[in-house]
């Protein structure tokens, strides 16, 4: 069962993961950054006393919370070379994708927080 | 942005029976993985409240286990690894001969997944009902077994519905990963018609309603369970 296993696989190949753990550190960091900044603003948005602007903002995170995140990343990765009119890597699709999504998500958050404080 | 428009490629051959035969998969995928998840999360959940060390630990080890590593990786693992681990004939059964190989390893994969995290909602159920009851239960006389199926269950999934929507809401949208591992569900089938015909924006519109569409028929089918099991005074009507 085990006889093929080789672990030498792996160390000899390291750097490739390592490579690949630094983009996963700095998709999230990004992403976290810039999905807090977003969420909070949206979040006042959403809790603002002027209709049109909570209803968007209410809009915008149930639209972006009904999505699955693959479908997301697969929309902006097609949709982000068409509004520039230039291709971009996926890097930066990706990265435009999980700020806009992970938004929605952290405007939940901060709007539950600002709201668990009582009004008085 | 000049882009040719053509709506009428949604309604067009091949490409219905695509996004149809994608959505079937979509909920079938789900449903499956639901009531893996449900049944296996209500043990594992219930196994966390218990008084024996060993079952605490088995299910505290099988929660982090399952909750800490990415459901892409976990998708993987179970396509790609699993059938090398087992002995040759088992391993080739479910490589080739097991029924629906991809969509049977997506259902288990993402039922094995969501019961860890189904599983903290009922142990918070649980928890949330406090010593008092079951202590009440046990001095009774009723063995723990009857305290649990007659005291602590029947209130903890009552009160624990309105999470358990919301994880509800998320197998769906999870089940997306499946395409990863071949399972061409709905999102796998918008990329295909984008690919064949480069109407990316119809294709991603039709997914993206067909996911809406879905998460509004379930919230509002949760919200007539919601309304029937409240249990009067105790929660307010969660998920607005």
């Amino acid at each position: 069962m085990f006889d093929a296993f080789d672990t030498g696989v792996v160390l000899n190949n390291l750097h490739f993961l390592l490579e690949g753990m630094q983009t996963t550190l700095l998709l999230t960091v990004v992403a976290i950054c810039g999905g807090l900044l977003l969420g909070t603003l949206l979040a006042l948005a959403r809790l603002a006393p002027f209709k049109p602007l909570s209803f968007t903002a209410g809009t915008y995170v149930n639209f972006f919370r009904s999505m699955p995140l693959i479908l997301v990343i697969f929309w902006f990765y097609f949709l982000v070379p068409h509004l520039l009119g230039r291709p971009v890597g996926g890097f930066y699709s990706v990265l435009v994708a999980f700020v806009l999504f992970e938004a929605a998500y952290y405007c939940e958050i901060m709007r539950a927080g600002i709201q668990s404080v009582r009004k008085g | 942005m000049n882009y040719n428009w053509d709506w009428g490629v949604l309604f067009r051959e091949p490409y219905l029976d695509w996004l149809v035969s994608g959505f079937g998969w979509t909920v079938a995928v789900s449903l499956t993985a639901w009531v893996l998840a449900f049944s296996l999360g209500s043990i594992i959940g219930i196994m966390r409240t218990t008084n024996s060390g060993v079952l605490r630990g088995i299910a505290t080890g099988y929660v982090e286990f399952f909750r800490n590593i990415p459901l892409l990786v976990q998708m993987f693992l179970w396509y790609f690894v699993f059938p090398e681990l087992l002995p040759h004939d088992a391993g080739m059964w479910v490589k080739r001969e097991m029924p629906m190989p991809q969509f049977t390893t997506a259902a288990v994969c993402l039922g094995l997944y969501t019961a860890s995290r189904v599983a903290e909602q009922v142990r918070a159920g649980i928890q949330s009902i406090g010593q008092g009851q079951r202590n009440a239960g046990l001095a009774m006389g009723l063995t723990p077994a009857q305290v649990y199926r007659y005291v602590l269950l029947p209130v903890s999934y009552r009160i624990i519905v309105p999470p358990l929507t919301s994880e509800f809401l998320t197998i769906f949208k999870n089940s997306s990963v499946a395409l990863t591992i071949g399972v061409l569900e709905t999102t796998a089938q918008a990329r295909q018609i984008e690919e064949y015909t480069f109407q990316g924006f119809e294709a991603f519109t039709a997914a993206t309603i067909l996911y809406i569409f879905v998460t509004s028929i379930v919230m509002l089918l949760m919200r007539v369970v919601e309304g029937r099991v409240r249990i009067p005074g105790m929660i307010s009507l969660g998920a607005k």
